[in-house]
């Protein structure tokens, strides 16, 4: 509540203050708190979010009351227009005012919830001054060497160190150029090492994005003299507050990052948590310590790609003529400096490496692959929930025209009146507007819920998604607009009353005008085609789901036990770490419940991938040059997670340094590149040009390594003991004890080796993949739920529709079984209505569904986006509800007697 | 060109002199509070501040972040000699018309 109510004076204050006054209010009410206590501080922090929103509300919406103002004058509304007036509905027609308010409740809620995130997610820039003068520094083109890459962006992105340099020293009409790289580490305090993740900066991040430390200093260029130097550390605000409790006394104390010692010199000013979006960094340290801390990477080899680079622009300047200014210095490094490394490429590809370019982006929301991954289901959402709504709204007016109906007695007796049909349109639509002004205030409850939905779906990964202040609007804006979209059709309808008619009480039988019951009609058509156009996707989302849970994955993951060690983390050298996970191993081995144990570098199943380019025997290399997926595993791990050995022999223990390199590749790649079938003995090399020096000795079955819905790629396999930088490994242990006792008994084995060695992430495999699909099982979820609040509402809306022509042709019906029409016919009669709605709409939904097909198209997995079955099986469920919606009403048709239904004339 | 100044811009220059170099929003909201006994918003304080330095009353510098203020500036005020001038000729005139009336206003109800 308390971080709510001050965002929302944030908010409302004008930008160019924003900064003193969210201050002023947060230094205030620590006042206050010390000085009078929780609850008094509280009181005046919600009294002074009152008065702003006032004063907000006053300013930004002047022209709405300018509206509002005009709209009290306009003649014919009078008091007719008032909305207390206008809620009166509320007790007159409880049902009906209840459904509009449900329907726009819902309607409205859960557009607000998405909008909600698109604000939060996609709108909000950095919290930098003048973030939009920031930007991000890419250069498109395949990098040869080594590639790492993390959530700030892909390979484009990523720049060598010494490249990163050259382009800080050539940058003119920008005022800075900065780089980073996050890494998860270990941070030691006073004994206790927890793992975090670090963000290694340049001496221009911070100046770059123009911050000024919360607390002690931030980091400068002179922390970032010389690779090996700089030993100053800047915690973020919240890892400050979260491990340090916002003590002060913290700075000048000494730190360990991956045990390298650093000392605390100030705080990153609260709200700012590195450049990529959703990182939850602890602390900064200088780029400099990168390699002494992670014992990876490198800062010297132009090679070896890693470093995110943005800028801040001049004033005035802007990104294409900062580009164009790059690019002279930056044409001179590629030709003079980089090309000459770039061995083995033809002219073609070395013509094609040194017109390589340089493209500034717009950097105001900070470097992140979230903001580019999250965007198109967020879209995709907002036109599901967009549909929803339109139902809603359907809905809505349908309700509003049978109240209308029911109305015109009233209303003829008004007009006869003398009131003008202006004003009774006013008075029908003031209600309207009233009841969906009701339904957005319940909106925003029903937004939270969304919200909910939204954090408990894990692959969703909105595990942040709060409402945002700026929800209410919206929130407010789209009720008003589906009160009036949804009440002016019914009022006008309504305001015909046939004064004389309606007098003697006939109106009552044709089940209002003609063109009322035809707008009803096509109302519900609708409803029942948009209910199908959102069923389709989710028809498709989950049968491809389905397909991918059964997909085979060329291993077997039942029975296996899996944790990741860090010995890097823990300050074991690369021999060591060898070492240490050796012991691990054996340890395991000898335990009687473990059948075989394995060790891999990279977690299999994870999504990442570590990929080289690579030399091979034969392989006569055309521009496109051999690339295959690389892990570093041990002894045992095939037979531990029972991908076949196809043919020559698993790794030793005796593969180790020193040793003759030997590699195991799968059958990928072999047959890519032409070693298919005798691939034993050849020689291949990491890198281009190299000398051969690595002998495969083994041919594994291909298997789906990275994620479940990848095609199989070519892989190859190093022994990690061959691994002079060996850091981290994740260890697969196949029990013959149920995997639950194998897990509690994995901790006691590791710390018999090092009691101080974290065990991280231990888990069955089996729970592990299942994690690789998890945004697939939340898109579905997802796509489920808004589907069946749309074919639900529809249904309502079938059923209101039915229900209320079969009470209107009471007498028609009576008079037909007077005249001998049996119950079937009846039935029939009701059922052939509902037939015609459902046939129209399902024929417009199958056209609208495969269009929405498309728009899932790039996330389904052995599916096309026409799948026929998908169709089907979606359209009977439409047709299965809407007969369930019509049933009701026919048998209540069917009852009907004749004699008392013509008796009632 | 002289202008008067409105109640709520006199307790806002007011608590200017009251605080002296150390008159931001947050301080002279609360002084206002303590001494006039009103309820007032800060963002009410920064918008009248705004007024009367476009009148060229006030000056403002930007000062620096501290913790306290969750890493965020200070914006500090101060009195200009026109806002003095402003201020005491106010003063001047509200005196005027009370001197003498102080023991009738007093038992005014």
């Amino acid at each position: 509540m308390k971080r709510l109510l001050l965002r929302l004076i944030a908010w409302a204050a004008p930008a160019a203050d924003r900064e003193w006054i969210a201050g002023d209010t947060l230094e205030e009410l620590g006042h206050l708190e010390a000085t009078r206590g929780a609850a008094a501080a509280r009181r005046w922090l919600r009294g002074e979010a009152w008065r702003v929103l006032r004063l907000a509300i006053g300013c930004r919406l002047r022209g709405l009351a300018v509206l509002a103002a005009g709209l009290r004058r306009a003649p014919g509304l009078g008091p007719e227009g008032s909305p207390r007036r206008a809620l009166r509905v509320l007790r007159s027609s409880p049902a009906i005012a209840a459904a509009v308010v449900a329907s726009v409740a819902l309607g409205v809620g859960a557009n607000a919830a998405i909008y909600s995130l698109f604000d939060q997610f996609l709108w909000r820039p950095l919290p930098v001054p003048e973030p939009h003068r920031l930007v991000n520094v890419r250069s498109p083109g395949e990098r040869r060497g080594s590639v790492s890459t993390d959530e700030a962006g892909g390979s484009d992105f990523v720049f060598s160190h010494p490249l990163f340099r050259d382009i800080e020293r050539g940058a003119h009409l920008l005022s800075g150029v900065a780089g980073h790289r996050a890494a998860f580490v270990n941070i030691g305090f006073q004994g206790e090492a927890v793992p975090g993740t670090a963000v290694f900066v340049s001496g221009g991040y911070f100046p770059v994005l123009g911050l000024h430390a919360g607390h002690g200093r931030l980091l400068s260029s002179a922390d970032d003299r010389a690779a090996g130097a700089g030993s100053a550390a800047v915690l973020s605000f919240r890892y400050w507050q979260r491990r340090f409790e916002g003590r002060r006394s913290v700075l000048g104390e000494a730190l360990l990052v991956n045990k390298q010692p650093f000392t605390i010199v100030g705080v990153a000013p609260e709200g700012f948590s590195g450049t990529t979006m959703r990182g939850d960094p602890a602390v900064f340290v200088p780029i400099t310590m990168y390699e002494t801390v992670l014992r990876y990477g490198s800062l010297e080899d132009r090679l070896n790609h890693w470093l995110y680079v943005f800028g801040r622009l001049e004033p005035g300047a802007t990104r294409e003529a900062a580009g164009a200014a790059l690019e002279p210095a930056y044409q001179a490094i590629l030709r003079e400096v980089e090309a000459p490394l770039q061995h083995g490429l033809s002219d073609e590809a070395m013509a094609a490496f040194e017109s390589r370019r340089l493209v500034l982006d717009d950097g105001a929301w900070g470097q992140s692959t979230f903001r580019e991954r999250a965007r198109p289901p967020l879209l995709v959402l907002f036109g599901a929930t967009g549909l929803v709504l339109l139902i809603a709204c359907a809905n809505v007016a349908n309700l509003l025209l049978a109240r209308g109906v029911g109305l015109s007695g009233e209303l003829a007796v008004r007009a006869s009146l003398g009131a003008s049909r202006g004003r009774l349109v006013a008075r029908l639509l003031v209600e309207a507007v009233a009841l969906a002004g009701l339904g957005g205030l319940l909106g925003l409850a029903v937004a939270r819920w969304t919200l909910d939905l939204f954090r408990a779906l894990p692959g969703l990964r909105l595990e942040g998604a709060e409402l945002q202040p700026s929800a209410f609007l919206f929130c407010s804006a789209l009720a008003l607009g589906a009160g009036i979209l949804a009440g002016l059709f019914p009022a006008v309808e309504a305001s015909r009353a046939d004064v004389v008619a309606a007098l003697r009480g006939v109106s009552r039988q044709g089940g209002g005008r003609a063109a009322a019951r035809r707008f009803r009609g096509a109302l519900v058509t609708a409803q029942l085609a948009v209910s199908l156009t959102l069923l389709g996707p989710a028809m498709l989302l989950s049968r491809s789901l389905a397909k991918l849970d059964a997909v085979d994955l060329g291993l077997s993951p039942d029975g296996v036990v899996t944790f990741g060690l860090g010995p890097s983390r823990n300050g074991y050298g690369p021999k060591e770490a060898i070492e240490v996970v050796g012991r691990v191993v054996d340890e395991l081995r000898a335990h009687p419940g473990v059948e075989s144990v394995g060790v891999a570098q990279f977690p299999v199943l994870s999504g990442g991938a570590w990929t080289n380019n690579l030399s091979i025997e034969g392989f006569e290399g055309t521009d496109e040059e051999p690339r295959a997926a690389a892990n570093r595993i041990g002894a045992g791990f095939f037979e531990t997670v029972r991908i076949p050995l196809r043919a020559g022999r698993d790794f030793t223990p005796g593969d180790s340094l020193g040793a003759p390199k030997v590699a195991i590749v799968d059958e990928t790649f072999a047959r890519r590149f032409g070693l298919w079938p005798d691939v034993l003995g050849s020689r291949i090399s990491l890198g281009a040009g190299g000398e051969l020096d690595i002998e495969i000795v083994g041919l594994a079955a291909d298997a789906r390594l990275q994620r479940p819905r990848d095609v199989p790629s070519p892989h190859t396999f190093f022994p990690y003991r061959q691994d002079a930088n060996m850091g981290n490994a994740y260890v697969y242990a196949r029990g013959r004890l149920s995997t639950a006792a194998l897990i509690r008994a994995v901790p006691e084995i590791v710390a018999r080796v090092d009691s101080n060695l974290p065990v991280e992430n231990l888990r069955t495999l089996d729970s592990w993949i299942r994690e690789t699909t998890r945004a697939e099982h939340a898109a579905a979820t997802l796509a489920f739920s808004f589907a069946a609040l749309a074919t639900t509402l529809a249904a309502l809306g079938l059923y209101g529709v039915l229900a209320y022509s079969v009470a209107q042709r009471r007498r028609e019906i009576g008079v037909r079984m007077a005249l001998g029409a049996d119950a079937a016919r009846v039935r029939g009669l009701v059922l052939g209505q509902v037939a015609r709605m459902a046939l129209a709409g399902g024929a417009i939904g199958c056209a609208a569904a495969l269009a929405a097909g498309r728009l899932v198209e790039s996330v389904l997995f052995g599916l096309r986006p026409h799948d026929p079955l998908s169709l089907l099986g979606a359209a009977a469920l439409l047709g299965g509800v809407a007969l369930i919606a019509g049933l009701v009403p026919a048998r209540r048709a069917c009852r009907v007697e004749p004699a008392s239904a013509l008796r009632a004339e | 060109m002289r202008q008067g100044l409105g109640e709520f811009e006199q307790f806002v220059l007011l608590a200017l002199v009251r605080l002296g170099s150390d008159a931001y929003g947050a301080t002279v909201r609360r002084k206002i509070q303590t001494c006039a006994g009103r309820q007032v918003g800060i963002s009410a304080v920064y918008t009248t501040l705004e007024r009367l330095e476009e009148k060229g009353f006030v000056r403002s510098r930007i000062g620096e972040p501290t913790p306290q203020r969750g890493g965020r500036r200070r914006r500090h005020f101060e009195l200009r000699p026109l806002g003095a001038r402003a201020l005491k000729e106010a003063y001047r005139a509200f005196s005027g018309m009370t001197t003498g009336l102080e023991a009738q206003l007093k038992a005014l109800r």
